[in-house]
Order: structure tokens, then sequence, then C-alpha cells
């Protein structure tokens, strides 16, 4: 288990090497303007809190492929643990520059937590008193949700400690609701 | 050689007050919302010294809507020592948006020592407010309300004074 997480690491490396970069100002500056005016347009913390999910969650399906096809990712995970590296050490690396720390899985194994130590949407962005409500990343909860949706696992993401909130750290609890049956082909079947 | 900054402004394009820090006696007040005009009269003397340094600040730097013919030369943001202030030497830096950054030290020795040190320290300033504009949340033109820029100008003091301070 510890390979494996070695090797996910190298691998998130190698993928965030190759892959195109932006400007890191820009990238938290746009997701910023897009926050405010998202604030601007619903008005209520908790909707537009769904709306970043939404969001999320439409990144998310469509991210999964591309992550697929450039992370150098051979095959399907095999168990939870195995999802969970690949989260935090490739698919963070390569879309965020940052890796995370997979933690606190629960006794059943179907419910982790990823810890953040930087978040590069929130550098320099403090939360006004009036809005404590807001989960400013959550974007981030959207996308992982949508990604493991394709690969058929249902899954509920949401942020526990917020360094924007005056935690240390940023924490993403993961509960894994199930993991669909894939549907196959009857070729496939063993006995046909 | 002691060298003690008394007090730091951030004046907006229209001349409007955006933040006041006044280091005294060890500590860092906010010059702006712990103030009335009927209490503490320490306060307003600082308000005053930022006020008379805008007049100086004006003559060495053209407002924007005033006439201007470009030059080809290069102008500094930094426009080094603009008046003295009792016991004051006061040091002013407009950036290109028009945000002014008014320092007043306090200075036993002549006004050439602080230079080099003070045009550092305002670019370093410029940068902090350059860094919580870039919170979402903050309008353009409003007051500096940043709890991360305070802390941050508040060390820079710190340093500077606690460098500066053998007698």
């Amino acid at each position: 288990l510890p390979t494996m997480s070695k090797g996910a690491s190298r691998t998130g490396e190698q993928a965030w090497a190759k892959v195109p970069k932006v400007n890191g100002e820009f990238f938290a500056l746009t997701y910023g303007a897009m926050v405010t005016q998202l604030v601007r347009d619903f008005e209520d913390v908790d909707e537009v809190n769904k709306q970043l999910e939404k969001m999320g969650y439409n990144i998310g399906i469509r991210l999964i492929d591309e992550f697929l096809a450039k992370s150098g990712i051979n095959g399907a995970c095999q168990n939870h643990r195995e999802v969970a590296d690949v989260i935090a050490k490739v698919a963070f690396k390569m879309f965020l520059g940052v890796v995370a720390d997979v933690t606190n899985w629960n006794a059943e194994k179907n419910s982790f937590c990823l810890v953040l130590y930087e978040n590069p949407l929130t550098e320099f962005v403090e939360l006004p008193t009036e809005m404590t409500g807001l989960v400013y990343s959550n974007i981030i909860c959207g996308t992982i949700r949508g990604a493991l949706e394709m690969l058929q696992i249902r899954a509920e993401c949401r942020f526990i400690r917020d360094t924007l909130k005056g935690d240390e750290v940023n924490e993403i609890q993961v509960n894994i609701i199930e993991v669909m049956e894939e549907q196959m082909g009857d070729d496939y079947n063993d006995n046909s | 050689e002691k060298m003690h900054i008394g007090c730091v402004g951030l004046v907006g394009k229209e001349n409007d007050p955006l933040l006041l820090r006044v280091y005294k006696d060890s500590l860092a007040v906010d010059g702006l919302t712990n103030w009335t005009s009927e209490n503490d009269e320490g306060i307003l003397r600082y308000h005053y010294i930022i006020y008379c340094s805008l007049d100086m600040v004006e003559e060495r730097h053209k407002q924007p809507g005033q006439n201007v013919v470009p030059t080809t030369t290069k102008v500094s943001m930094y426009l080094g020592y603009l008046c003295p202030f009792e016991e004051f030497h006061v040091y002013g830096y407009v950036s290109n948006t028009h945000i002014k950054i008014i320092v007043a030290v306090e200075e036993q020795v002549g006004t050439g020592t602080a230079q080099p040190e003070l045009q550092k320290f305002c670019k370093e300033v410029h940068q902090l407010y350059a860094n919580q504009l870039q919170n979402p949340f903050v309008a353009i033109g409003q007051r500096v309300t940043s709890q991360k820029f305070q802390e941050e100008l508040d060390k820079l003091v710190k340093g500077f004074n606690a460098r500066n301070s053998s007698a």
C-alpha cells in the first residue's frame, strides 16, 4: 500500500510536468470573479454553495476522460484505497498543482478525507463576516463527485475544514455510497 | 541613526483615506476606525500629517484628469522626502493607479539615510495592497479592512523599526 502511494505521487508529478499551465493569479482571480458574481446573482449563500457544487459536477463528468487519457494511470483502481490515492496524488496534482493527504478512513473503508495544505483558488481570499456559510471552493467537491460518478462510483463530498473559516487546513470528506454494478455485454460473461 | 516609523497612510485616487496605521509606544493603532474628533488628540496629528503631505504629493505627481504632457523619461513611483512635520520626516509614494502611500518617519539625522530602505518599504506596502485587492470580495476604492494586510504591514513596520532602533 505505501508503494502504491509512492507510485501515485510519481505519476502525479509526471502528469503535472506534461500538462499546459496557466498563471496562478489569473486562475484565482477568474474563480473569484465567478464566485462573487454568483453571490450577487443568487444572494443566498446556501444557493451559491449548491451552484458551485453543480458546476463542479459538470466539470468532473468531463474532466475524468481527460484525466484517464493524460494521467498515465494504467488500469482501474482495485479498491477504494487506490481510488483515494489516485485522487489525492495524481488528480489534484495534475489539475491544481497541489497534492492532498488521504486520512480518516472509517471502519467500513468507504469514507475518507482529503487534506489540502494549499489551495490555489483561495490564495488572497478573505471571506467577509456576513458570508461565513459560503463554501468558497465547493466546486472541487462537485468535481470529485462528477468524476467518480462516471466511474460508476456514487459519492458525496463536502468540506469539513476550511482555511477561509479559520481552520489550519482544508479537509474534504468523501463518502462512497455505492459502487454501481458494471453493465457488461453478454460477450464478456465467463459462462457464455 | 535612530529611525522610527510613526504612521503609514494609504490614500486613494480621490484623496480619500483608505488606511491609517499609527505606531506609537510599541502599539499599532487603526487611525480611521478607532478615532473620533472628541477623544484622542494624538491620532488627529497623524491625520493632519497625511493631509498636509498630500499637497506636496500633488506638486510632484499629476492627478488623473489634469493635463499631462507625456514624457519619455521613466518616472519613479517613489517620490521620496515630501516635507517635515514636527519630529517627523514625511515620505511619499504614488502607484500608477494613483494610490498614495505616505510614511511619517521619526528621524534624528538628515533625510538621506532612510531613503533606500524606505523605497523598498513603500514597494512592499504597494505589494501588500495589491495582494488584498486580489480578494474578490473587496470592492475597488473601499477602505482596506483585510486582517492579513494589517498583520503584514505591522510586521514590516516592526522590522523596520527594530533594524533602525540602535541609538
